[in-house]
């Protein structure tokens, strides 16, 4: 059954329930008030308990609290931005289209949360000026938020070839990324070794890697990657959101492989 | 002044809806009109409909409370009507006014103490914040994909802020407010809007439906037979004893928060049909 068909049953379920008791009240009215409360009682107590269920469920799955406070994160961000710039961008390009003024509006678009409106700018930007590192970085970025894992890829590419230290190896991951969700988890596990290479342990490489090697079907190295991504941090030092979250999708993962060798 | 007239130029449906309101405001009390005027002009009571006047349901969207009201509404409606008559065209838009006002009066009237009075254009205006809805959630590449705007996400944000506010004030009738939001996005998403991925056959059930959902909801505001002022008007009508007392019993297996709010039992009802009727 689909759901279609089934959303369709329901509401013609609905539609006859009140039909059938005003037929049946005509001879027992007795018997359909009471049926009519055991129903009310009974649709309130599974919506209540199974939306405590729900609730306990979701507090207590490891990734929720830390993607609480990203969600959190985003939201005050998103409310902190400056419109000015991207007015006085727009107001700009009516004049005189130039690639700094679109990398502005795309990047002030894209923390507004508008990346569809973000793309063509941050295109136009790129297309302006292709040796610009910040524009190119960027629509890469809004490329992969729009599931355009290849075109993302491809702008990528270049700019970490020239500068592999970009934004301090965020592009570099960016592009491990872009290469995972295109499929080719190998290419994305070299970029993974040259980011281990410059930049050391970072948990986030530990779990691309992992995803990486469980694209690949190298199960005991995803292991060992999972066991890097979800160490404890030191004592005393508080993880950045992305990083407890990061954190928690590896613990969680873990808890699905156990056995594995 | 000029752009406001403007605006209406090109949404007539919308200035006749403000025309109507406007007027039922002179006619009954722009600053404090009376329960007993605006039964007169067509407010909507639980019980009311349930006696024979099913048009109330329509009627209550184009009166209000007081000036405050009126404002409120006026304004929401001044903003927000013209944007969306633009979008889906005056007929749809006429279509989706009215479905969204019958709507909110239909889940407030089931929802509410069937003594409430309800007034108020906000039903229907919710509902056309539920046809923006709808249209946002159609035009993407995925239902979803809305949210990837700032626009519609601001759309929902008012939508959540609104309902939140009728929570809050205990005179509001959020019920209204839910079920015109649901009517005006069931009407065009469901009826107005062609299908993303192509007509299916079930769609048509799907369609069929909403509205046999909508019609048994009518029927059961006019036919409540599970709530106490219709068990009780029953009994009242009732032709012998042991039937009075059936209709009686069943106001008893209410739940204490559904039963009369009255001495019980059977307080002010006449005596059987037995000595109406002189037998």
């Amino acid at each position: 059954m689909t759901p279609r068909l089934a959303f369709a049953c329901l509401l013609w379920l609905a539609a006859l329930l009140p039909l059938v008791g005003w037929v049946l009240h005509r001879r027992d009215p007795v018997g359909v008030v009471r049926v009519a409360v055991a129903f009310e009682q009974m649709l309130a107590g599974a919506v209540g308990w199974g939306a405590v269920g729900a609730l306990l469920l979701v507090l207590c799955w490891p990734p929720f609290l830390p993607w609480l406070r990203l969600a959190w994160r985003a939201m005050r961000s998103r409310m902190q931005v400056d419109r000015r710039p991207l007015r006085e961008a727009f107001e700009r390009l009516r004049h005189f289209e130039n690639a700094h003024d679109h990398h502005v509006a795309g990047r002030v678009l894209r923390r507004l949360g508008d990346r569809r409106t973000a793309l063509p700018h941050l295109a136009r930007a790129v297309e302006l000026d292709p040796a610009a590192p910040g524009p190119r970085a960027e629509l890469g970025e809004a490329l992969l938020d729009a599931g355009r894992a290849a075109d993302a890829a491809a702008v990528l590419a270049p700019l970490v070839a020239r500068e592999p230290d970009h934004a301090y190896g965020e592009t570099l991951l960016l592009l491990v990324q872009a290469l995972l969700r295109h499929g080719d988890a190998a290419a994305g596990l070299a970029q993974l070794e040259v980011h281990h290479a410059r930049f050391g342990p970072v948990r986030r490489a530990a779990w691309l890697r992992a995803e990486a090697h469980g694209r690949l079907g190298d199960r005991a190295a995803r292991v060992q990657a999972l066991r890097e991504a979800a160490e404890a941090p030191a004592k005393g030092t508080r993880m950045p959101p992305a990083d407890a979250y990061v954190r928690a999708r590896a613990r969680v993962a873990l808890w699905f492989t156990r056995g594995a060798p | 002044m000029t752009p406001l007239l403007e605006r209406l130029g090109h949404a007539p449906v919308t200035g006749c809806v403000l025309i109507a309101i406007l007027t039922l405001a002179a006619l009954t009390d722009f600053v404090a009109p009376t329960p007993q005027q605006l039964l007169g002009h067509g407010a909507a009571m639980g019980f009311l409909v349930q006696d024979g006047e099913p048009w109330r349901l329509l009627t209550y969207a184009f009166l209000h409370g007081g000036l405050i009201h009126l404002a409120f509404n006026t304004i929401f409606l001044l903003q927000l009507g013209p944007q969306i008559e633009a979008v889906l065209g005056s007929p749809r838009f006429a279509l989706v006014y009215l479905c969204s006002a019958a709507g909110g009066g239909l889940v407030a009237v089931l929802w509410q103490d069937p003594h409430t009075l309800l007034v108020g254009a906000s039903g229907a205006i919710f509902g056309i914040l539920g046809a923006a809805l709808a249209w946002n959630v159609r035009s993407g590449r995925s239902p979803l994909d809305f949210w990837n705007y700032e626009g519609p996400r601001q759309l929902v944000g008012l939508i959540v802020v609104n309902l939140a506010l009728g929570f809050l004030f205990p005179m509001v009738s959020n019920a209204g407010h839910i079920g015109g939001l649901i009517a005006g996005f069931v009407t065009t998403h469901t009826f107005l809007l062609p299908p993303r991925d192509g007509a299916r056959r079930v769609d048509r059930w799907i369609r069929a439906g909403w509205l046999a959902l909508a019609a048994s909801l009518t029927f059961y505001a006019c036919e409540p037979f599970l709530r106490w002022d219709h068990l009780l008007t029953k009994a009242r009508d009732a032709s012998t004893p042991a039937e009075q007392m059936r209709w009686l019993a069943a106001i008893q297996e209410l739940p204490a928060g559904a039963r009369p709010p009255v001495a019980w039992p059977g307080a002010g009802i006449a005596p059987p049909a037995k000595d109406r009727r002189g037998r």
